[in-house]
């Protein structure tokens, strides 16, 4: 029997885990409109699994992680970010 | 003031002197399994009082008190917090003890069922004591059998010496790097844990000799982030599965490795997994555990005496299953009468009996096995109990026809 786990119990490096694709579970996406996003932050604070990112001039989504929960459409100040229903 | 002094240093002189010797002192079974603990130096201990084991903790803190063993203690609200703390510190990479009982254990059911999945090696007593209610505090098997299937390893235990040789190879069995599992160590409430005798207590030396830290890996470390129980795929969970139960078929034997080794460190054995006593002639055996097998022994030698062929095996290791061992040593004999202190609710009959037919399914002969159930909360299984049990077995093995379980208290 082969076995791909490196310990003999459920210990794993971080970095594993990034190996697992959240965005899998995703139904809707965040879509920011970059023209009204006046760059304070909150999405990129409040997001649960960490995957906003700094474009220095605005905040984006990696769409590889974000499971589409909404939490930065609901706390942006400015109505930025919109959920659109994945099909 | 200065003579006080003087003595004082004096005292602890003479006391190092010992100890560098090894001692031989009367004591409880918590006092020794207590002594056996400081021996082997824990990290950080944790518990809370219940009874029968209260007195473990009071003996090892004045332990701690007088300087014998220098480790953290830490007292929680009660067992859920006393092993999530275990586990916290094991996974730090600590070398930790705890000890509960019944309802306490039960209170801890949650974590300790982490502590096994997790693999961390901690030791940890249980002296046995009925489940609630109707309410008791005394002795029986009930609570470490409810937990059997939690993937933890178990060592039980007949005699004081035998619980403190027993939390030594505990230690060395949970940090193998083979096996790397939780090991409880159990003893009888009541007739183990308060009961005083004597028992050498090796040199510390010689323990550390014996029980050398080891680095294991993994453990929590900021300079090497670990997720802990990370969500895991079914493929990988069904490793952990694999990996966690071949660790636990691998005790059988490691135990018997450690004790060979122990043997030659400390001149003590107890068998490896199963004690086979007068075994190798006998007709017929009696298979018990825990402190009713010295009972158990003095009138297998009795009816020897009178000429009856018995023998009996003592169950040592229940966790893993000493199947191989108990097959082979039931091989040619005509019937076994199984003693147990606890009930098996769903199957009718004692924990050990459906463990031993779970095993004789191996074995190609079908021998009667007769169950006897005694000594529930607090009940004493006495000489006459074993000899009718023995009797019993005698006529089942003759073909006559026999009740499949005998409640000794109501006969």
């Amino acid at each position: 029997m082969e076995f791909t786990t490196d310990y003999e119990g459920p210990w794993a490096s971080p970095e594993k885990m990034l190996i697992l694709e959240t965005g899998n579970w995703r139904y809707q996406r965040p879509v920011v409109k970059t023209e009204k996003c006046c760059h304070c932050g909150t999405c990129y604070l409040f997001c649960s699994v960490g995957c906003v990112q700094d474009t220095t001039t605005h905040f984006t989504a990696d769409l590889d992680f974000c499971k589409g929960c909404g939490v930065c459409a609901r706390l942006c100040p400015v109505n930025a970010i919109a959920m659109v229903r994945e099909v | 003031m200065e003579t006080k002094l003087k003595s004082r240093v004096r005292d602890k002189q003479t006391k190092t002197k010992l100890e560098s010797k090894g001692q031989r002192k009367v004591l409880t079974g918590n006092a020794t399994a207590a002594h056996a603990v400081m021996l082997c130096r824990p990290d950080v201990v944790s518990g809370y009082p219940i009874t029968p084991q209260t007195e473990l903790w009071d003996v090892l803190y004045r332990l701690v008190a007088d300087g014998s063993l220098d480790c953290e203690t830490v007292e929680p609200e009660g067992e859920h917090s006393v092993m999530s703390i275990i586990i916290a510190a094991s996974s730090a990479g600590a070398r930790t003890f705890t000890a509960t009982a019944a309802q306490g254990l039960f209170f801890m059911f949650e974590p300790y069922i982490v502590a096994a999945n997790q693999r961390l090696p901690i030791v940890m007593v249980i002296a046995n004591r009925e489940s609630l209610p109707p309410m008791t505090v005394s002795g029986g098997g009930q609570d470490v059998m409810i937990v059997k299937t939690t993937g933890w390893i178990q060592l039980h235990t007949e005699s004081c010496q035998e619980i403190l040789d027993s939390i030594i190879m505990a230690y060395r069995l949970a940090e193998d790097p083979e096996i790397l599992l939780p090991v409880t160590v159990s003893y009888d409430g009541y007739y183990l844990s308060y009961f005083s005798e004597a028992v050498d207590i090796p040199a510390q030396e010689k323990v550390d000799q014996f029980l050398p830290r080891r680095e294991r890996f993994p453990i929590i470390d900021p300079e090497r982030p670990m997720s802990v129980g990370p969500w895991t795929s079914p493929q990988e969970f069904t490793e952990y599965r694999v990996k966690h139960m071949t660790a636990l078929q691998r005790a059988k034997t490691k135990l018997e490795e450690i004790e060979e080794e122990f043997q030659q460190t400390f001149g003590r054995s107890y068998g490896g997994q199963i004690e086979e006593y007068r075994c190798d002639d006998a007709d017929i055996v009696l298979v018990a555990m825990n402190s009713c097998v010295g009972t158990a022994k003095v009138m297998v030698d009795q009816k020897r005496e009178e000429g009856l062929k018995v023998g009996l095996v003592k169950v040592r290791m229940f966790r893993p299953f000493p199947r191989e061992r108990v097959v082979n040593v039931l091989k040619g004999k005509k019937a076994a009468g199984v003693i147990d202190r606890n009930v098996c609710f769903g199957w009718n009959c004692g924990h050990l009996l459906v463990e031993l037919k779970a095993a004789l399914n191996d074995s190609a002969e079908r021998i009667p096995l007769v169950n006897f159930i005694g000594g529930l909360n607090g009940g004493d299984i006495t000489l006459e109990h074993m000899a009718r049990a023995i009797d019993t077995v005698n006529l089942a093995a003759q073909g006559k026809a026999y009740q499949e379980v005998t409640f000794l208290e109501l006969e």
